[in-house]
């Protein structure tokens, strides 16, 4: 099966630490992929003011994808993940809508028929990579450490489409986490959201949000968080510092993205997982 | 509390958010408030209650939701929308409303013109940055032997995102600005 890589605006921007470290394992266990060439806004971001706007920006990726002979899409940003693999189930409801995306595609010689699988970088390690291949490549085991599962809403819900993984106890970034050698217990507050939906609306509300769930992460004895999107990322993460001032804590503690985590055990170099980016500081991941 | 001013209903509105979302349902909402309970939006913003929502549409009284502007306020989490025992959703509710508030010209919080006025320039959200390590080295995508981004023929894109309505928000942008 041949991906077809789907970066996403935050990563292809300025969270170049998701697209390295995630380039890095891919690559690493051998999954064919490549870009999607001319890749545009999944739509996500818009949604909620233009619906005909979405379902066009997330239609012409898929219709990239087919026209370049890719088997699926794979993502590695939650709301890229969600957007991608609903849009069938939208326009399967609004007929009129598909007709007016496909006139919009037409312009660019473009057309949308059906969608190709979408599979999230969570699936893809679980899934095609597996518990038992992770396992066996791990070289420095991640001891000591107890690291704070964060899945990302879009990961889980809605439960209308098929998700990555379960809406009320998800586990499969646990069971990786675990395969590293790290503890990764799951925790009351596990499915909290990471607030970024609002960050452009009410920057100080979201990283309240933000700053309250490191703080009970703290709180509870984890050193370290773990994302697999890059919304959360930046919220749980490099936002720490901003986060902790709405709520008067003080929130430093490592927040790296699961490839990150995965690339570290397996002993890959940190610059290639793009951890230099990570603001948290991760050394302590590695007893350093 | 005020009395309702019962000339201010819209009683279109269900079947307006109904052409948006199937899944929205507010008629089915019995107010049993899972919703507004599991809410992460509720517990920072006083006045945002799922359910309330739920009923105001049902009801058609939602000038007041949408003059508020805080429908903007939405995680989009779907929480809500998982646990509804009566299986409706009131993030599709909020998402048909602000939706149909921008059908009527009602200017959305300025980032999201911004944010589409970038996708029809870039084909993203966002331009490339340079970003910051930890020693405060300034970094980008060149930099770290990232491929090429950005739309091929940027042009033929505005032209299709036309189509869908590009040039409607274009417009509520600049009578935001004009105000």
């Amino acid at each position: 099966m041949k991906y077809g890589f789907f970066i996403g605006c935050t990563s292809q921007n300025d969270s170049y630490e998701n697209e390295l470290s995630s380039r890095e394992i891919l690559t690493y266990f051998k999954i064919d992929y490549a870009d999607i060439e001319d890749q545009n806004c999944c739509g996500t971001p818009i949604k909620n003011t233009k619906y005909e706007l979405w379902a066009f920006l997330a239609a012409r990726v898929h219709a990239l994808a087919r026209k370049q002979g890719f088997d699926a899409i794979a993502t590695i940003c939650n709301g890229c993940d969600l957007s991608l693999a609903e849009l069938e189930y939208e326009l399967s409801q609004h007929p009129d809508l598909r007709e007016k995306v496909n006139k919009a595609l037409a312009k660019e010689g473009l057309q949308y028929d059906e969608p190709l699988p979408v599979r999230n970088i969570l699936t893809i390690l679980y899934e095609d990579i597996g518990l038992e291949k992770i396992k066996k490549h791990v070289k420095h085991k991640l001891k000591k450490l107890k690291i704070a599962a964060h899945y990302g809403c879009h990961a889980i819900r809605p439960t209308t489409i098929t998700r990555p993984d379960d809406a009320e106890q998800p586990t499969k970034m646990q069971e990786i986490l675990e395969v590293l050698g790290a503890k990764a217990p799951t925790y009351p507050e596990l499915l909290d959201c990471c607030g970024a939906n609002i960050i452009g609306v009410n920057p100080e509300k979201s990283l309240t949000a933000a700053g309250t769930k490191v703080d009970i992460i703290k709180q509870r004895g984890y050193n370290g968080i773990c994302n697999i999107c890059p919304f959360c990322q930046k919220q749980l993460g490099n936002s720490q510092e901003v986060a902790g001032r709405m709520i008067q804590k003080d929130l430093k503690i490592p927040s790296l993205y699961l490839t990150q985590y995965i690339g570290l055990a397996l002993g890959l170099d940190e610059e290639a997982l793009g951890l230099q980016m990570n603001l948290t500081g991760w050394k302590s991941i590695l007893g350093k | 509390m005020d009395t309702i001013e019962y000339s201010t209903r819209d009683t279109e509105i269900i079947s307006k958010i109904k052409t948006i979302s199937e899944e929205a349902k507010p008629e089915d909402c019995y107010t049993c408030l899972k919703c507004t309970n599991g809410c992460p939006a509720a517990k920072l913003f006083e006045e945002f209650a799922p359910h309330k929502i739920q009923v105001a549409a049902h009801m058609g009284f939602i000038d007041e939701l949408i003059n508020s502007g805080i429908l903007w306020y939405c995680f989009t989490c779907y929480t809500c929308q998982t646990r509804c025992p009566q299986k409706t959703s009131p993030v599709q509710t909020i998402m048909s409303l602000t939706n149909i508030a921008v059908s009527w010209g009602i200017s959305p919080p300025k980032i999201y013109p911004e944010m589409i006025k970038t996708i029809s320039e870039e084909g993203a959200i966002l331009k490339p940055r340079e970003v910051s390590t930890i020693d405060f080295d300034f970094l980008s995508r060149d930099d770290l032997d990232l491929p090429e981004r950005g739309i091929k023929n940027p042009t033929q894109f505005k032209e299709a995102l036309k189509v869908v309505g590009l040039n409607e928000i274009l417009a509520l942008k600049e009578s935001e600005v004009q105000k």
